[in-house]
């Protein structure tokens, strides 16, 4: 008798030390499933700056495939961009620079996300989750699940490099989840910064902010009067561009407007490709066509479309 | 949001909004009518004392984004499409069932129904020709003949291709995802 009540004694001891410690686990991998997702999405804004790689990418939309060769070097406070198709008709390659210091609206809106509370910045429209890990080119990857809070905008589904905080893989999904295109790193290898050398100086297409612009900026005689919540500009001041963008720090769009013959007009349409989608609307009465265009879902699109209003100078 | 609309939506509210007032109120893509809408459904519950459990739903966003994605591109046929009553109902009773179910196979053109120029309150060559001959002219046909036309497919997908880069251009800068961006503006067909 005594003996089988030490027994269950000894089966009680085992399952409270087994709950504990499953209790102590659940918490740890609570823990790490909800902080550290924001912490890769900080880790991959610093990568761009500091790491250098070459490889191959994939791009995925509808039943097309392309693959591109890229290169990334940081070096002299600069970040050199090499981009060139390696498929369809040949097109000559896409160089780039960009001054590490300079920061654009949308990492702005991202490190603001990281950095300020939760009310704040991407975290405020996007629930961003940890979903676990995963191989990508050849090297292990942490994915991330970041869904829109609203309609105005598509989700991603993130895969970034454990060690470098590199993009591997990205994958821009509708609320249904289907996915509308995919990027995905094929190899990648890190280089050292020497591997600037084959990047012909003359080829460089700078990209530059004018600090003290001689062309004060023009700004349009139109504005949107409805813009989803926490989209701000991401025109550079000085710039002298087309359209005006706005970002929240993950989706884009642009708002470009053109002449058009007020003896005719169109009607209204939308137009889309992968996650890119576009919507014109005439405005017959300001001779006017006005399209967005940007990675959002068709919705956000026309209603920027047609909430465009004039100044009355015009 | 003009006043109006205001109206309607209150006659709505206190249920007593004609067919006509429904219509402009499910046709308004206006975001401030969408909100208030909630706003007062919510507060009507409140006040009588019921439980929220969706509060937090904006079905009418869902369907009105899903509504869009669905958005005439010039190469189809009947590539106007809006919505006359009956069809706004329909689509709607339609997509929030596709919704709850997850599935956008049954969401075909053939749920809509080409404009036929009531909606919109635009003048079509053909009302225009009817007008003629003494005919007493109404108020819409007297502004400016337009005469509305589709764009061209090639047209539009050149525009597309243009300001696609252009956008891009930016968007490069912006999302985080830098030059591979720019794999969206090779074109598949320029091939």
């Amino acid at each position: 008798m005594r003996e089988l009540s030490r027994q269950s004694l000894n089966r009680v001891r085992v399952r409270a030390t087994l709950s504990v410690a499953l209790v102590s686990l659940l918490a740890v991998a609570q823990v790490s499933a909800s902080e550290p997702a924001s912490s890769w999405l900080n880790k991959m804004l610093g990568s761009h700056k500091t790491v250098n790689y070459r490889g191959v990418v994939s791009y995925q939309q509808g039943s097309h495939l392309n693959s591109f060769k890229v290169l990334h070097i940081v070096k002299d406070g600069q970040e050199y961009d090499k981009f060139e198709s390696l498929d369809g008709r040949p097109q000559a390659a896409r160089h780039q620079t960009h001054d590490v210091n300079c920061v654009h609206a949308g990492q702005r809106r991202m490190l603001m996300a990281l950095q300020e509370a939760e009310s704040q910045g991407v975290q405020r429209f996007y629930d961003i989750r940890k979903k676990g890990e995963a191989r990508v080119a050849d090297r292990e990857a942490v994915e991330l699940s970041i869904r829109p809070k609203d309609v105005y905008r598509l989700g991603f589904n993130l895969s970034i490099d454990r060690v470098t905080g590199l993009l591997l893989k990205t994958e821009v999904v509708n609320p249904r989840d289907q996915v509308l295109e995919r990027f995905q790193f094929v190899t990648v290898d890190l280089v050292a910064d020497d591997a600037l050398d084959s990047i012909s100086p003359l080829g460089l297409l700078a990209h530059r902010h004018r600090a003290n612009a001689l062309v004060s900026p023009l700004s349009p005689p139109w504005h949107a009067q409805w813009l989803p919540d926490g989209f701000s500009e991401a025109n550079m001041p000085g710039e002298n561009a087309a359209g005006v963008s706005f970002t929240d720090g993950l989706a884009v769009f642009s708002i470009f407007v053109e002449k058009l013959a007020s003896s005719h007009t169109y009607a209204e349409y939308g137009m889309r490709r992968g996650a890119s989608v576009s919507y014109s609307v005439p405005f017959p009465q300001y001779e006017s066509l006005v399209t967005v265009v940007g990675e959002v879902p068709m919705l956000t699109a026309k209603q920027v479309a047609h909430s465009l209003s004039w100044t009355a100078s015009q | 949001m003009n006043d109006s609309l205001k109206e309607s939506l209150s006659a709505l509210m206190d249920g007593e909004a004609s067919e006509f007032e429904l219509r402009r109120v499910l046709e308004s893509d206006d975001p401030e009518l969408r909100r208030k809408w909630s706003d007062s459904h919510q507060f009507q519950q409140l006040l009588k004392g019921d439980e929220q459990p969706y509060s937090g739903w904006d079905i009418s966003a869902r369907v009105a984004a899903e509504i869009a994605d669905d958005v005439a591109s010039p190469s189809a046929a009947g590539w106007r499409q809006a919505f006359t009553g009956i069809a706004v109902a329909a689509s709607v009773a339609f997509v929030v069932v596709l919704g709850a179910l997850g599935s956008n196979k049954l969401t075909t053109p053939g749920a809509m129904v080409a404009d036929n120029s009531a909606v919109s309150g635009r003048v079509y060559p053909t009302q225009v020709r009817g007008a003629t001959g003494g005919v007493t002219v109404s108020a819409t046909a007297q502004s400016p003949v337009l005469t509305e036309s589709s764009i061209s497919q090639s047209e539009a997908q050149r525009r597309f291709e243009y300001y696609l880069r252009n956008h891009t251009d930016r968007a490069a800068l912006n999302n985080n995802q830098g030059v591979i961006s720019y794999a969206r503006t090779v074109s598949p067909e320029s091939k």
